[in-house]
């Protein structure tokens, strides 16, 4: 109650003061238009203050709306909204790909010691060496089979071909494939030539003694059947696990491709694999960078 | 050759080889299709399968080697179940699709 008289006043004054303003403008204006034709601007309606127009009286939308409203919905803002929308949700589909992969890749490794892979002390079919040393600067597809295997590993090892082959063509990627027996008491490094000469001829034939194999095949996880000693001439089968091993160009293992992927796949998800990759140096930076709760 | 025992190694099977061996196969398991036998290493079935396939599994032992022959044999059940359940599941999808 008692504030109302205090702000009548006010009200009053400032509708004075606006109708003042508005009074001299139209005196302004109409001290310039001195021009040839002021019946044209006659019947151009001036803008009156939005609280005088009935609502929904004939003039309302021409009053209320400019002439020259900035257009959103014209062709090119349509263009540019599109073009621009599709490349960011293209980055950030990809980009979450990636983050999805490296992650799995990394969970894969393990923390420390890794879950699969590690040391191994093989030879190759020319009797040299080899070691996990040698996975590195390359990635490399590991196989574990034995040749008298019946018929799982050829088959596995004619789609190695393919994949390798296809990897070579489509996207100019070499792998080092390699080709790990699981029966070293029969698979001589002259078998294993032998054998891998119905292959692809980059494949990598590795045997060596019964401990070594046997060690091996423990650390990637490979179930590991073959007795130790057999009788020259004597018949058996292996059992094994039948896995790609993936491994990245430190020799760590990144994935496992199992027989449910046809070549096509194989070759997609090592592609997509590849392009992801950041070596472990990079890697430890990325998740110490401001960024490195994604990698979490 | 040491660490191999200094046995001559034994001769790794060859694709050709390992061809000829699952022709035989299938030409086996074929004869046993035709007389409706599952598991070739079923005791109760032996007279049939002699009587009926014993040209083919001759074949077969004599184009594979041992260790094979019993894996393929043991092996045929379990594919033949596979290869049921597979297409079971495929007849089901179909008829749900022709369902909706």
């Amino acid at each position: 109650m008692m504030l109302r008289p205090l702000f009548r006043p006010a009200k009053r004054d400032l509708r004075f003061i606006t109708r003042g303003f508005s009074l001299s403008r139209m005196t302004l204006n109409e001290l310039k238009s001195n021009d040839p034709k002021p019946e044209e601007e006659a019947p151009k309606m001036k803008r009156k203050p939005l609280s005088r127009l009935p609502v929904g009286g004939p003039d309302y939308s021409k009053q209320t709306l400019k002439k020259n409203p900035i257009e959103f919905l014209t062709w090119k803002a349509v263009v540019v909204f599109v073009i621009f929308g599709s490349a960011l949700t293209y980055v950030f589909t990809n980009e979450k790909e990636k983050l999805k992969l490296r992650r799995e890749a990394e969970q894969n490794r393990g923390m420390g010691k890794p879950l699969i892979g590690g040391p191994f002390n093989l030879i190759d079919t020319d009797g040299k060496p080899f070691t996990q040393e040698n996975l590195k600067g390359k990635f490399s597809i590991i196989y574990f089979g034995f040749t008298h295997c019946p018929d799982i590993c050829p088959d596995e090892l004619d789609k190695l071909g393919l994949i390798l082959d296809g990897l070579k063509s489509k996207h100019n990627i070499e792998l080092q494939p390699i080709f790990i027996t699981c029966d070293p008491a029969r698979d001589s490094p002259e078998v294993i030539k032998e054998y891998l000469k119905d292959f692809h001829p980059s494949i990598i034939g590795l045997t060596g003694d019964y401990d070594e194999i046997k060690k091996c095949c423990k650390n990637y996880r490979v179930y590991f059947s073959t007795p130790r000693t057999i009788k020259p001439g004597q018949d058996y089968l292996v059992d094994h696990s039948i896995f790609f091993y993936f491994m990245d160009p430190e020799g760590e293992f990144i994935d496992v491709l199992g027989r449910q992927y046809d070549a096509e796949e194989a070759i997609d998800k090592i592609k997509s694999n590849i392009s992801v990759y950041q070596p472990r140096a990079e890697r430890e930076k990325a998740k110490a960078g401001w960024l490195g709760f994604l990698y979490k | 050759m040491g660490l191999f025992g200094g046995e001559k190694t034994p001769e790794a099977p060859n694709r050709s080889k390992r061809e000829r061996c699952w022709e035989s196969r299938d030409i086996f398991f074929k004869c046993l299709d035709r007389i409706d036998v599952v598991n070739p290493l079923d005791k109760s079935l032996q007279g049939k399968i002699s009587k009926n396939c014993s040209k083919e599994d001759a074949q077969f032992q004599k184009d594979c080697v041992a260790s094979w022959v019993k894996y393929f044999k043991e092996k045929r059940p379990f594919d033949i179940k596979k290869e049921k359940i597979l297409r079971e599941a495929a007849e089901q999808q179909a008829n749900a699709r022709i369902d909706k």
